[in-house]
């Protein structure tokens, strides 16, 4: 036991050695160097090496500690997760309608302040894209960086067209959808034929191209400095204001409510939490669908999908255009609710997060989604506290994630199709008669 | 029936079909046996329009289909059980069926299924397991499955023997005999197997290097001495 224990130890050390030589090469820049301006102005460095002394050391002494904590165990993909995602997806119904219900009486908990419902609502907005994204992702494999363009088409569509013409949300709606979805087309057609890290890289670049468009074309967007004084909700109308003008009646009149800014932001949490659930009402019934199967069958192998008779461009294009869609719906609400757009709102930072979510959920599956935005929104959120070291701390609680669950929070897929009075086989001698 | 003349195919610079002609008539199965490299699967994909036909023509019903997309040559009343299974491993084998059935719409979804069901009843028991998770001869049923879902007039089946254990390429070759014999659906295999699909099959063409250099009824083929030295010695 002892001689065992003295005999791996060696290697032990090597491992932390080398963990403590790639903390020195990360921390010479980041901790060991500091610019700071000179008597005539100039910036001059000065160095601090006994930080990265520190953090070497540190960094030593927790990777021994940690594998002699772990001996012969290693961190691994927890061996129930694949028996949790089945239950979680044959009973989706239920955790759907349990989550749905919870979604339904937040606001009026006695713990939901302003901050609650605010929060809330970027979780119901990550949701929705998720969802949006999964079409493209998840159901029909097709790897996109590039998905806040579509986002940002719906912001600058709903927001241009309300300045010009002064048309209402609900109006700008689906022309929104449908720009971002012609959006979504034309991203579509150059890229039928590339795949996996070479589609990546096409749609990172018509995320980047969006984005500069933005930037540069002042005349329409405003350039960098964005859109303002874009109109807020109504109530079907009536404005969620303290005095409204000459013959408007505002919300709280309405309903003779004491006036209160939260009735803004519930109603936002409900109009995001409406839209949520139309995208994975829309969701659920495709997959079941001629187009979601195919989509899936796309994912799994194009070769087969042609062989079959199914015509993968305009099986594609529709991933593309109904994703991209979902995608301006989400951009349109954004625009409503910040009341101010720009394009520092659309970087490739969002792609990313959105992207995240998808495969953090666990790719295609719908509660998985939701999980993982909640997850995503809230980890940073709670880190508050911690300042300079959130997004350290958010890195780490990703990959940690990714450790336990390599395939995502919920990687179970349930089957869309099963023949009535067949109990099917599992091995045994099901679905004879 | 399917007509294929004077065929040229190529692979960027190497022509792998270098006019190739042959015949399939109502009724019949066809083998194309020939050694690896020959040709064999490049023929059947060329017929379904990937790769094109670079010259010649390929007429089906009396329909020139040599330009047309490979979805539309499928929804003419071609299936392609094609090289390798290409079954959709995550999907359940009821999942894979549907997607066969797409030229159809999904009209007679449920009969189609139960027809398949009767050819190969493993297929029955194992309905709602994932693609993936079958073996290799059940895979191959499951792929021949879903071509026949999409009510063919003429199904091509490339290598279903390869890799699979010798008690599944013997019901496998059994339900190709039936599927002929009994609906008369004509078809196109494509073997390595020469011994077994020259047993089953009418006629058989002889394939090596891009070329046709025999053809034959299946018996006479079979006794061909030359062939036997070059493709069946050992081979059963």
């Amino acid at each position: 036991m002892a001689a065992d224990a003295a005999g791996a130890i060696g290697p032990k050390l090597k491992d932390a050695a080398l963990a403590a030589l790639v903390a020195i090469a990360l921390t010479v820049p980041i901790l060991g160097m500091e610019t700071v301006p000179g008597p005539d102005g100039r910036l001059t460095l000065d160095f601090h090496f006994h930080l990265v002394a520190i953090a070497a050391v540190l960094v030593f002494a927790g990777r021994l500690a940690l594998s002699l904590l772990l001996r012969g165990r290693q961190l691994r993909p927890s061996g129930r997760s694949g028996a949790v995602a089945e239950f979680v997806s044959r009973h989706g119904t239920w955790f759907g309608l349990a989550g749905i219900a919870f979604a339904l009486v937040l606001p009026f908990m006695p713990f939901a302040s302003r901050y609650v419902i605010d929060v809330a609502t970027t979780i119901v907005i990550y949701v929705m894209l998720g969802w949006g994204l999964n079409i493209v992702v998840g159901l029909a494999g097709l790897l996109d960086l590039g998905y806040v363009a579509f986002y940002a088409v719906g912001a600058y569509s709903y927001a241009l067209f309300a300045q010009w013409f002064g048309l209402g949300f609900w109006i700008c709606l689906p022309i929104a959808g449908l720009l971002a979805a012609i959006a979504g087309v034309l991203l579509g057609f150059p890229v039928l034929r590339l795949r996996g890290d070479y589609l990546a890289i096409v749609t990172l670049g018509f995320g980047e191209i969006i984005r500069l468009v933005l930037i540069n074309w002042h005349e329409v967007t405003g350039g960098p400095n964005g859109i303002a004084d874009i109109p807020r909700p109504t109530f079907f109308g009536f404005p969620f204001t303290r005095d409204p003008g000459e013959g408007e009646t505002a919300f709280h009149e309405l309903f003779g409510l004491e006036f209160s800014t939260l009735h803004r932001v519930i109603f936002l949490y409900y109009l995001a939490l409406f839209l949520a659930l139309v995208t994975n009402l829309f969701v659920l019934r495709i997959r079941k669908l001629p187009i979601g199967r195919a989509w899936e069958a796309l994912r799994e192998d194009e070769i087969a999908c042609k062989a079959l008779g199914i015509n993968p461009t305009n099986t594609k294009l529709t991933a593309f255009a109904l994703g991209a869609m979902f995608g301006g719906f989400a951009g349109s609400f954004f625009a409503t609710r910040q009341g101010f757009i720009s394009p520092e709102s659309f970087t490739f930072i969002e792609s990313a997060i959105i992207l995240a979510i998808v495969v953090l959920g666990g790719m295609g599956s719908q509660i998985g989604v939701v999980l993982a935005a909640a997850v995503i929104v809230l980890l940073p959120e709670i880190g508050r506290e911690f300042e300079t070291y959130r997004m350290l701390l958010f890195g780490a609680a990703m990959v940690l994630i990714m450790i336990w669950r390599p395939r995502g929070l919920l990687a179970h897929r349930e089957p869309t199709l099963t023949l009535a009075g067949s109990t099917g086989g599992t091995g045994t001698r099901g679905g004879g008669r | 029936m399917l007509e294929v003349e004077d065929v040229v195919a190529r692979y960027g610079a190497i022509e792998a079909l270098k006019g190739v002609s042959i015949r399939v008539r109502a009724g019949e199965i066809v083998t194309i046996i020939g050694a690896n490299g020959a040709g064999k699967s490049t023929l059947l994909m060329t017929i379904c329009g990937n790769p094109r036909a670079a010259s010649g023509r390929i007429r089906f019903d009396g329909r020139d289909i040599t330009d047309l997309p490979t979805y539309d040559i499928v929804r003419l009343g071609i299936a392609q059980a094609p090289e390798g299974r290409r079954i959709f491993p995550r999907m359940t084998v009821l999942e894979n069926l549907m997607m066969g059935a797409v030229p159809t719409g999904g009209a007679h979804f449920e009969e189609d299924v139960e027809r398949v069901f009767a050819l190969f009843p493993r297929l029955r028991e194992r309905q709602n397991q994932r693609g993936g998770t079958l073996s290799g001869g059940e895979q191959q049923m499951l792929c021949i499955g879903r071509a026949l879902m999409a009510r063919p007039r003429l199904l091509l089946l490339d290598e279903p023997s390869l890799g699979i254990a010798p008690i599944l390429v013997r019901q496998i070759f059994e339900a190709i005999v039936a599927l002929n014999r009994e609906r008369g659906l004509p078809i196109l295999l494509v073997e390595q197997n020469a011994y077994q699909a020259l047993k089953i099959a009418h006629r058989g063409y002889v394939l090596a290097s891009g070329r046709v250099v025999m053809q034959g009824t299946g018996r006479e083929l079979l006794a061909d001495p030359e062939i036997r030295a070059a493709y069946l010695e050992g081979g059963h």
